[in-house]
C-alpha cells in the first residue's frame, strides 16, 4: 500500500494508512502519554491523556482512536496539551485514595510514572476520599478499589482476550466501580477463570497477587499483546 | 480422560492457556466501534474447564459462560411468564436486554436478583454485563420502590418554581430522603430529572398520577391520605 | 395497498369531511399536560352533555394533541369559531355547551387568558400568543386526533411520502432537504441535508434510520408534544429519510418517562403498517421500511448519538470517540442516520412545499421554525413555534405574556444543562444558532426557562452541574471527575466558603472539561457555569470570602 505523508511535531513522516496516530507516534519514538490504552485490546479513548491537536480540527482528538490521514499536521506537545495532561493526572490522583508509600505497585506503577512525567509536584484539587472496598475474597488475587483509576483495561482483557467477562463497570458518573458478576465478591464469581490477565493489564496497584511484598509486584502488560500475536500466528 | 485433565491443569499454570481454549476474537485493528460480544454459543461449545482456586482446590470444574441459577423461579408465576414471553418475542437477542428489563421492572416494580439471573441465563449473557446495564439506567432499581411512590420532579422549570421546598417538606414530615423507602415499605420518595410536564411546574407524581402546580402542604396531605387508606 | 387505494381513502375521508354532518367540532387537548389537569374526565363529561342534549349528530368531539398554552389546561377548542376555553372542569361544561352551541355566544370569562388579559380574544387566532407563531412542525397538533391515521391523511398526511416515492429519486429528496437549509433540531445544528448525503454516499446493503426522542433536557418537552400530538408526521419523516438514504429499518428511541408518547407512536406504527404505508413494498413500490420503538431507560447521556446507539444495542449508554461518525459506522457498525424528532417532523412540509419555501422562513443561516418550550417564571408557559430569528423579547413579552407577577426579567436559560443563560441586556437577541452561541449559550433542543430576580445564578449553575455530575456516564476522566470537582467548588461558593483561588480553579477546570471531554455531555457541561460567570460574575464575586488569596503559580 502507498505510504502517506504526515507531520507530527514539525517532523515529516511517512506511514501506512489505517494506523492510529498513537501507533505512528510510538513507531517513531514520539512520546504520547496513555493510561487506558493497552496493546492487544480495543481502545476506548477514555483517559484523555493522549489528546493531540490536529490542524483544521477545532477539537482535541485522542491519538489512540484517531486514524492518520494524508497530510495531517499533528501537534503532541503544545502548552495547552501539557496543561491538560497535568490536570487529568491530578484528577486521577484526587479521585480515589492513592497512597503510593503503602502501595504494592510503588515504583512500578503507571499512574505514579505519569505523575513524574507531567511534573506533578502536588495536587491542587481536594481529594474526594471515597469509601472503597478491598476485595480479598479471591484465593490468589486482591482487588483494591482505592487504587483503581477506571481505565477498564481489566474489563476489556477479561472480555476480549480471556472471553470470561467476569469484570464490568457498574453505576455511572463518579460512582462507577469495577464489579465481578452481580457485584458479588471476586472469590464467589462463577465466570472468573483465575487466569490472571487482569492483574497484568492493570496499570496501578488495584489488582495484585496475594503473597507479595510491597514493591515486589511485577506487572507485564506486554503479555497481552504477545498473546494476541501468538493467536494470530496460530490461526 | 485422565490425560486430558492433566493437560488442562498444565496449561492453566501458564497464562497463555487461553491459546488452547478460545481463538482470536478481538482483531487488533481499531474496531472498538464495532458492537461485539463473544458469541455466547461459543462459550458453551468450548466449555472452559478450569482449576478453581477458591472452591475445593484441586478439583476440576466444567462451566459455561453464564451464571448458575440461584433460586428456581416459579414457572407458573404470571410475572415470570410475562418475561419469558417477552424474551421469546425478542428472539433471545442480547440487544433486546433493555426491553426485557423494562418488562421485568414493570412486572415486579424492581429487579430481584433471581429475575436478573433468569434473564442472564436465558439470554446467554455474562452476569456482569447485565448488572452493569441495570445499574447504568435510572429506570431500573434493584430494591423495591415502596407500595406508594412519591416522585418529585426537580427539572429546571420545577426547580425554579420551588420543587426543593416540596422535597424539604416531604423529608421533614416523613423523615425520608430522596431515594429512600420507609421501613414498612409503604412509601418511597424519589426525584426525577424532568418528567416533561414543565407547563405544570412544580409537578409531583403520586402513584403515577401527576399533581400539577403542587404546594408542599397539599402534597404532604395527599401522601398522608394515601398512607391511611391502606 | 397501492397508491390508488390511498387516494381513494383520502378522497372518501375528505368528502366525508366536506359534506360533514357535524356543524361543530370540539377539540379537547389530550396532551400529557392537559391529561394531568384532568382533560380526559372533561372529555367524557362533554360527550355525555352533548348526548343528553341530543347534539351527537351535530357536534364532533376530538381528542387532540398539545395546543400550546399548557399551564392553562385543560383546554377546549370550538371550531370553526376558534374559541378556546381554559381551565375547563366538569362543573362549567354545561354552561359552556349551553352558551356556545345553543345561544351561539362564547362565555368571555372562561376564554383563554381571560384571567390575565384585560379582554380575551374571542377568536383565539387573534391572540398574540398564537398570532406571533408560525406552526410547521406542530401544524396539526391540537387539530387532529393523533390516534386516527385518517385524520392525518385528510390533512395532507403521507402525501410527501407519496410524492417522494413516485415523483422523486433519493438524490432529489436529499437535494430538496439540502435546499431547505434545515439544521438539526436536536441542539448542535448540523445541516440535515449534508448528514443525509453523507449517509447516502456510504455503500452498504444495510443502513439504519434512528429517531432521537430521548429528550433529556430538563425543561424541554417539544419532542414529547410532537410525538403525542402527531406521531404520523414523525413516522412519515423517518420513512422519507429511509427512502433517501437507502435504509429499510428505523428505530425510534423514546424516553421511558413519556408513556403516552410511546403508546401513541406504537399505535401509529400499527396503523401505518395496516395501511401499507410502512412495512414491505410501501404503496406498491420496491421500497420497504419498518420502524421499531426502543424505550429509553432514564439516562440523559443517551441523547448523545453514539451513546444512543449503544443503548439501542442493549448496552450501557456510554459514548465512544468520533470519528468514525455514525454516518459511517453506527448501529451494529452500519451507516446510520440519526435525527431529532422535530427534524423529522419538518421533513414532510419541506417535501410537499419545496425546500425553497422552507429556506425563506427564518434567517439566512438558520432557516425554518423552531419549537420552544416556555417554562419558569412566565405568564403563559407552554409550547410555541416561531420562525428562527424571532427575538427573545418577542417570545417572552408578546407570546409568553411577560414575567409572572410583573417582576423584572433577569435571565433566560436555553439549551438545558448544555446551554447557558441570556441576561436582560441581550433581550433583543435573535433566536438562531449563531447568535445564541455568540452569547455563550446554545439553541439546544429548545427549552427556554425564564428567571426573575428571585433566581440565584450561582445556584442555577450549581443545579446544572449537579445534573451533569449525576448524568455523566463515568467513562472519561474529565467528565467523571471534573464535573464532580466543579460541583464541589460551586457548592463551596454557594456556602460562602470559597476563596479567589477556588474561583480561578473553577474557571480553569471548566475550560479543561469543555475541551477534553469525550462526548457532547462533558463538552457542554461547563456551559451554564461559563455563561453565568460571563454575565453574572459579580454574583460569584460577592460570595467569595478572601479576594487577596491568589494562587502562587
Amino acid at each position: 500500500m502507498n505510504k502517506i505523508p504526515i507531520i507530527i511535531d514539525e517532523k515529516k513522516l511517512e506511514t501506512d494508512p489505517g494506523k492510529t496516530i498513537l501507533e505512528v507516534c510510538r513507531e517513531n519514538e514520539i512520546d504520547i502519554l496513555t493510561m487506558c490504552h493497552l496493546k492487544g485490546v480495543l481502545d476506548i479513548g477514555a483517559c484523555r491523556l493522549c489528546l493531540v491537536e490536529i490542524e483544521g480540527v477545532n477539537k482535541l482528538l485522542s491519538a489512540c482512536t484517531t486514524k492518520v490521514a494524508a497530510n495531517m499536521v499533528i501537534k503532541t506537545n503544545t502548552e495547552r496539551i501539557k496543561k491538560y495532561q497535568r490536570i487529568t493526572t491530578e484528577l486521577l490522583f484526587a479521585e480515589r485514595n492513592h497512597v503510593c508509600a503503602v502501595c504494592v505497585a510503588n515504583g512500578k506503577c503507571e499512574l505514579q510514572n505519569l505523575g513524574y512525567k507531567v511534573g506533578m509536584d502536588h495536587i491542587r484539587y481536594p481529594h474526594l476520599f471515597p469509601q472503597c472496598e478491598v476485595d480479598t475474597s479471591h484465593a490468589w488475587y486482591v482487588m483494591d478499589h482505592n487504587r483503581c483509576i477506571m481505565c477498564t483495561r481489566c474489563v476489556r482483557v477479561c472480555n476480549e482476550v480471556e472471553g470470561a467477562h467476569n469484570w464490568d463497570v457498574m453505576n455511572r458518573g463518579h460512582q462507577v466501580r469495577i464489579i465481578s458478576d452481580f457485584n458479588t465478591a471476586w472469590g464467589e464469581s462463577v465466570t472468573c477463570t483465575s487466569c490472571g490477565k487482569c492483574l497484568h493489564a492493570c496499570p496501578t496497584g488495584a489488582i495484585w497477587p496475594k503473597a507479595i511484598v510491597q514493591g515486589q509486584l511485577e506487572k507485564k502488560p506486554g503479555i497481552i499483546n504477545e498473546l494476541m500475536e501468538k493467536r494470530k500466528m496460530k490461526l | 480422560m485422565k490425560m486430558i485433565q492433566v493437560a488442562f491443569i498444565i496449561c492453566f499454570t501458564d497464562i497463555n492457556h487461553s491459546l488452547l481454549c478460545i481463538p482470536d476474537v478481538a482483531s487488533s485493528s481499531l474496531k472498538q466501534y464495532k458492537a461485539y460480544e463473544i458469541p455466547s454459543q461459543y462459550l458453551s461449545v468450548v466449555a472452559r474447564p478450569f482449576l478453581s482456586p477458591h472452591k475445593n482446590s484441586g478439583e476440576l470444574f466444567m462451566k459455561s459462560g453464564t451464571a448458575v441459577l440461584e433460586k428456581e423461579l416459579p414457572k407458573t408465576d404470571p410475572r415470570v411468564k410475562l418475561i419469558a414471553a417477552k424474551m421469546k418475542k425478542e428472539n433471545y437477542k442480547a440487544d433486546a436486554l433493555i426491553e426485557i428489563l423494562h418488562t421485568a421492572q414493570n412486572a415486579y416494580g424492581y429487579l430481584p436478583k433471581e429475575v436478573l439471573s433468569y434473564i442472564t441465563q436465558s439470554l446467554h449473557l455474562p452476569p456482569s454485563r447485565v448488572y452493569s446495564t441495570v445499574t447504568f439506567y435510572h429506570f431500573f432499581s434493584l430494591k423495591s420502590k415502596g407500595e406508594h411512590t412519591c416522585l418529585v420532579c426537580t427539572g429546571t422549570a420545577c426547580y425554579v418554581k420551588g420543587a426543593q421546598a416540596i422535597l424539604n417538606e416531604i423529608e421533614r414530615k416523613t423523615g425520608l430522603k430522596a431515594g429512600q423507602v420507609s421501613a414498612d415499605n409503604k412509601l418511597g420518595v424519589q426525584v426525577a430529572r424532568c418528567i416533561g410536564a414543565c407547563g405544570l411546574a412544580p409537578a409531583v407524581v403520586l402513584d403515577d398520577e401527576v399533581q400539577a402546580k403542587a404546594t408542599p402542604e397539599e402534597i404532604v396531605k395527599k401522601i398522608n391520605a394515601k398512607l391511611e387508606t391502606v | 395497498m397501492n397508491r390508488q387505494d390511498l387516494k381513494t381513502i383520502i378522497y372518501a375521508e375528505k368528502t366525508k369531511d366536506e359534506t360533514n354532518k357535524y356543524k361543530h367540532k370540539i377539540c379537547v387537548c389530550c396532551g400529557a399536560g392537559c391529561i394531568s389537569s384532568g382533560s380526559e374526565e372533561v372529555m367524557k363529561k362533554l360527550q355525555e352533555e352533548i348526548n343528553t342534549r341530543g347534539l351527537e349528530n351535530e357536534v364532533e368531539v376530538i381528542p387532540t394533541g398539545c395546543m400550546g398554552p399548557c399551564n392553562q389546561g385543560p383546554l377546549m377548542k370550538f371550531l370553526p369559531e376558534y374559541n378556546i376555553y381554559q381551565k375547563v372542569d366538569c362543573s362549567n361544561i354545561t354552561a359552556i355547551v349551553q352558551s356556545q352551541l345553543i345561544d351561539k355566544k362564547p362565555i368571555e370569562d372562561l376564554l383563554l387568558f381571560a384571567d390575565s388579559r384585560e379582554k380575551p380574544f374571542i377568536n383565539a387566532q387573534e391572540d398574540p400568543f398564537f398570532k406571533k407563531q408560525l406552526k410547521i412542525a406542530l401544524k396539526n397538533c391540537g387539530h387532529i386526533n393523533p390516534e386516527r391515521i385518517e385524520d392525518y391523511l385528510v390533512h395532507n398526511g403521507y402525501q410527501a411520502l407519496d410524492k417522494a416515492l413516485f415523483e422523486m429519486s433519493p438524490e432529489e429528496v436529499i437535494a430538496e432537504v439540502k435546499q431547505s437549509r434545515i439544521r438539526g433540531r436536536g441542539g448542535a445544528g448540523y445541516p440535515t441535508g449534508l448528514k443525509w448525503e453523507t449517509v447516502y454516499k456510504y455503500v452498504n446493503e444495510q443502513k439504519y434510520v434512528i429517531c432521537n426522542g430521548d429528550e433529556g433536557d430538563p425543561g424541554a418537552f417539544m419532542d414529547r408534544s410532537v410525538l403525542e400530538g402527531n406521531p404520523h408526521r414523525v413516522l412519515e419523516g423517518m420513512a422519507i429519510a429511509g427512502y433517501a438514504i437507502g435504509a429499510n429499518k428505523g428505530y425510534a428511541y423514546i424516553r421511558g418517562e413519556y408513556p403516552l408518547a410511546i403508546k401513541r407512536f406504537e399505535l401509529a406504527i400499527k396503523q401505518a403498517k395496516k395501511m401499507g404505508l410502512l412495512g414491505n413494498n410501501i404503496l406498491g413500490t420496491a421500497f420497504s421500511f419498518d420502524v421499531e420503538v426502543r424505550i429509553g431507560a432514564g439516562a440523559f447521556v443517551c441523547g448523545e448519538e453514539t451513546a444512543l446507539i449503544a443503548s439501542i444495542e442493549g448496552k450501557r449508554g456510554t459514548p465512544r470517540p468520533r470519528p468514525p461518525f455514525p454516518a459511517e459506522s453506527g448501529l451494529w457498525g452500519k451507516p446510520t442516520l440519526i435525527n431529532n424528532v422535530e427534524t423529522y417532523a419538518a421533513i414532510s412540509p419541506i417535501i410537499n412545499n419545496g425546500g425553497e419555501w422552507y429556506s425563506e422562513i427564518g434567517t439566512p443561516k438558520s432557516s425554518g421554525t423552531k419549537v420552544f418550550a416556555l417554562a419558569g417564571k412566565i405568564n403563559y408557559a407552554g409550547l410555541i413555534e416561531v420562525p428562527m430569528g424571532t427575538t427573545l423579547r418577542e417570545i417572552i413579552y408578546d407570546i409568553g405574556g411577560g414575567i409572572q407577577g410583573g417582576e423584572e426579567f433577569k435571565a433566560a436559560q436555553t439549551g438545558g444543562p448544555s446551554g447557558g443563560c441570556i441576561p436582560a441586556e441581550h433581550l433583543d437577541v435573535k433566536m438562531d444558532y449563531e447568535s445564541l452561541v455568540s452569547l455563550g449559550s446554545i439553541m439546544g433542543s429548545g427549552g427556554l426557562i425564564v428567571m426573575d430576580k428571585s433566581s440565584d445564578m450561582v445556584d442555577v449553575a450549581r443545579f446544572f452541574m449537579e445534573f451533569c455530575m449525576d448524568e455523566s456516564c463515568g467513562k472519561c476522566v474529565p467528565c467523571r471527575v471534573g464535573t464532580r470537582m466543579m460541583h464541589d467548588l460551586l457548592q463551596k461558593i454557594c456556602d460562602n466558603k470559597a476563596t479567589q483561588i477556588d474561583l480561578d480553579r473553577l474557571e480553569e477546570l471548566a475550560v479543561y472539561v469543555k475541551e477534553t471531554s469525550l462526548c457532547g455531555l462533558g463538552g457542554s457541561a461547563p456551559n451554564p457555569l461559563l455563561s453565568t460567570l460571563r454575565h453574572f460574575r459579580q454574583e460569584y464575586e460577592e460570595r467569595i470570602v478572601n479576594h487577596e488569596l491568589r494562587e502562587l503559580h
